[in-house]
């Protein structure tokens, strides 16, 4: 199993106040990283110091390395990395304008003029994502029109479009219903074919049907990180436990 | 104090019905007043007769007031949007994002009498521009630019986040945000925005007695001559004293409806943007 | 980038004032000047004088005056859609009341010319122009940026508090009386400081029915503001002459003021937010 990001020692403050204390973990490649962990225990703040959205906080301080393929990501300008590493939100953000321009607005931005290119590449990303089918017939439809779950589908196949390294899912179904939850399961369990995805959840069983590792975060601290199916059946930590007994969170 | 809540509520409603007759008032007496004159000739024509305005209609005043008020939405939206970009997407600073707001308060306190001092002593002599319309637009663009940046601000404000984020995500350049999701999105706030600063623009009158508008002109042909321009005109025969008490109303009959017609048209398109947002 | 214009073009508006105001004060006092009471800029009579005092008084004046009566309606009109109108009647008068902040002031001037002075006249007062006049023009031109931030603030005191006292039982009007208007008082006090800064300013239609004379003002006698001198003797003020230099002076006081009232309340609304 190759390693694609590997994170040394990392603390990120606010304020002065840490929101993570010395995280070291290793992401290994085309597979679905589950991070879990109760909300304020520092998940989102992980995900966004590793594409570099934590340097748009103010006041934010970030120590330690995380590596991309071995390259230190301080040393990737911030927009490469942000192209190279992926971000999905929990609340879907379709731009205020048709799917096909939602598609095609970052592929534009890096470059691609060429309508043919275009087309194809909306397409390709749109039936990964297993929305394709779904819309077609009409790719000029606001995206706001969608439902809930097709929008989140759509952030993700525009996430796509400009063909990350690592995908960061930022508990992308909190805000959905149980049957666009299993949609968009069932489409990451077909995208870690050729993506590494980090998947932040509160949502412990998601993290055992559809993760191959799971991390436990609790406190900004991590607890234990280890192959899904041994973290489930036998925690070490007694933190670990607790929370998978649902005790708290 | 119960005696005191009772007398809230007939206070209220007495204000309200005030307000009501003073707005209706107000319009219905220019409205009746002024729509006899109106005539196709007053509209088209140039004012002639011994006495400014006596004869002929007020067409120069129309399209002078069309430049001073184009000039001052050109000079005062561009500064002000940029301004209102720069506090919402560029600012980290708070002091430095209070500082602008000051400024920008500051500037909107400044009378528009004395943005018509000051373009006189820079515009028409300093620069040697002399009294045209730059230097009267000049003016009106900065007292209008506060009201737009105030407008273009709070519809950046209200973009949901996650937007930008999500944009910021894929790793796209401020610049690029803002080009490509942000002004488009804030589309209508944006032009009713600028069309409600140029019609306070138009009525504007303080700011252009000395630094460009003048009583005859013809039709201006460049930025850089003096020219007529509504309020200006109405002022001016009101001065005269009651020979042309008749075509005063008539140009502020003109006056009244442009900027109550745009304000209208602005309102329901903004209302409509504003919908089509909602929904989608 | 285009930003710095905005901060460039308050700093030429103070400078350029300022240095044209600047050579008056090596042939005026300062203290002649602000509190000075004969204006004569050009030497009819052998000499001139340059103090504004009096228009400096008949701003303040007419602009608290027409504070007062604004005031008066406004919390009322304010109160009426915070708690009296429903949501959709609110959402229409807004615009309505919006109509008068469209109307320009010239417009003002010559409505209140030709209605209010004449009223005056023929109630008894001299010509009809006078400072009561121009106040009640005033507050008009003032309503909708009063009704509309007293309604603002009330309305956010209401949904705060009300719930809780309807809950105790306690009639809607009484509480208002008692809770929702004491609490809302700071954010229309800011409201009022700066509406009077609008009506310092405000030139046209205070010019045109004020009767310009260079009297201290009295509620029902002519006199003139800062603003209108500026207005009525500027185009003849001979350039670079110590007339044209007094009026830049006025214009640097009222600016001035204005300033000191727009920093105010800034100050104060950090104070109200906290």
């Amino acid at each position: 199993m190759d390693t694609i990001l590997k994170i040394n020692h990392l603390t990120t403050a606010y304020d002065g106040r840490a929101a993570l204390e010395d995280i070291s973990l290793e992401i290994p490649a085309r597979r679905i990283t589950a991070i879990l962990g109760p909300s304020g225990c520092g998940k989102s703040t992980l995900l966004h110091s590793i594409n570099g959205m934590v340097e748009e906080v103010p006041n934010a301080k970030v120590t330690g390395e995380i590596f991309l393929n071995g390259q230190n990501i301080r040393k990737i300008p911030t927009e490469e990395l942000r192209r190279r590493i992926g971000l999905v939100f929990q609340i879907p953000a379709p731009f205020p304008f048709s799917i096909y321009k939602n598609m095609t607005y970052a592929p534009i931005y890096y470059g691609i003029k060429d309508k043919k290119k275009l087309d194809e590449l909306v397409k390709e990303k749109l039936q990964l994502a297993g929305l394709y089918e779904e819309v077609k017939d009409d790719l000029n439809r606001s995206a706001g029109k969608l439902s809930g779950g097709q929008q989140q589908r759509l952030c993700i196949a525009r996430a796509l479009t400009v063909e990350p390294e690592v995908l960061l899912l930022d508990e992308p179904c909190s805000a959905l219903d149980v049957k666009s939850t299993a949609a968009i399961e069932n489409m990451l369990l077909e995208l870690k074919k050729s993506y590494t995805i980090v998947l932040v959840t509160h949502n412990i069983q998601q993290a055992k049907r559809i993760s191959d590792r799971a991390v436990f975060l609790y406190n900004g601290r991590l607890i234990e990180a280890a192959d899904t199916g041994q973290l489930f059946a036998s925690p070490k930590a007694e933190e670990t436990r607790d929370f998978l007994s649902g005790n708290f969170g | 104090m119960k005696f005191f809540s009772k007398f809230l509520k007939i206070w209220a409603w007495i204000s309200m019905i005030l307000i009501t007759a003073v707005i209706l008032f107000l319009f219905g007496y220019v409205f009746y007043q002024g729509y006899e004159t109106i005539s196709w000739t007053f509209l088209t024509d140039s004012p002639r007769g011994a006495v400014l305005g006596m004869e002929g209609g007020i067409f120069p005043a129309i399209i002078g007031s069309l430049f001073f008020t184009g000039t001052a939405v050109v000079l005062g939206s561009i500064p002000a949007i940029a301004s209102a970009v720069w506090l919402v997407f560029y600012a980290k600073n708070h002091t430095a994002i209070r500082m602008m707001h000051l400024i920008i308060q500051c500037i909107s306190g400044i009378p528009s009498i004395v943005l018509g001092l000051f373009a006189y002593s820079f515009l028409v002599r300093d620069l040697n521009l002399g009294r045209c319309i730059l230097s009267t637009g000049t003016a009106l663009g900065i007292m209008i630019l506060p009201f737009i940046e105030v407008r273009a601000e709070k519809a950046f404000r209200e973009l949901p986040e996650e937007m930008i984020r999500a944009s910021g995500a894929l790793g796209c350049s401020r610049r690029y945000t803002i080009c490509r999701i942000v002004l488009p999105a804030c589309r209508g706030e944006l032009i009713s925005g600028i069309i409600l600063g140029g019609c306070y623009a138009m009525g504007a009158t303080a700011p252009m007695i000395f630094t460009g508008a003048v009583a005859y002109a013809s039709v201006p042909h460049s930025l850089f001559e003096p020219a007529m321009a509504l309020p200006m005109h109405l002022y001016l025969l009101v001065a005269q004293g009651t020979t042309s008490l008749d075509v005063a109303y008539g140009t502020a009959f003109v006056m009244m409806a442009i900027i109550l017609i745009s304000n209208l048209l602005t309102t329901l398109y903004a209302r409509s943007r504003h919908k089509a947002w909602m929904n989608s | 980038m285009m930003s710095a214009v905005t901060v460039l073009s308050l700093a030429f508006v103070i400078f350029f004032i300022i240095q044209e105001a600047m050579p008056l004060f090596d042939e005026v006092s300062p203290v002649d000047f602000i509190f000075g009471r004969v204006w004569m800029p050009i030497d009819f009579t052998g000499t001139t004088s340059f103090g504004i005092f009096n228009f400096i008084a008949a701003t303040v004046y007419v602009s608290f005056l027409a504070i007062l009566w604004s005031f008066l309606v406004s919390i009322g009109a304010a109160l009426w859609l915070s708690c009296i109108a429903s949501e959709r009647i609110r959402s229409l008068a807004y615009p309505f009341i919006d109509l008068l902040a469209g109307i320009p002031s010239v417009v003002y001037g010559f409505v209140g010319l030709t209605v209010l002075v004449k009223l005056f006249m023929k109630a008894g007062v001299h010509t009809g122009s006078c400072v009561m006049a121009a106040s009640l023009l005033l507050a008009v031109m003032l309503l909708p940026y009063l009704v509309s931030s007293c309604s603002e603030s009330i309305l956010k005191a209401k949904d705060r508090y009300l719930p809780a006292t309807e809950a105790m039982g306690i009639s809607g009007w009484y509480a208002i009386a008692t809770i929702v208007l004491p609490a809302s008082a700071g954010n229309i006090l800011t409201a009022m400081i700066l509406a009077i800064g609008r009506a310092m300013g405000e030139t046209m239609a205070v010019m045109m029915v004020m009767g310009n004379a260079n009297l201290f003002p009295r509620l029902f006698g002519k006199s003139e503001t800062i603003a209108s001198v500026i207005a009525l003797e500027m185009g003849t003020a001979v350039a670079e002459s110590t007339h044209y230099h007094a009026l830049y002076g006025a214009g640097m006081v009222l600016m001035l003021l204005l300033f000191v009232i727009n920093t105010g309340v800034s100050a104060l609304q950090r104070k109200l937010m906290k």
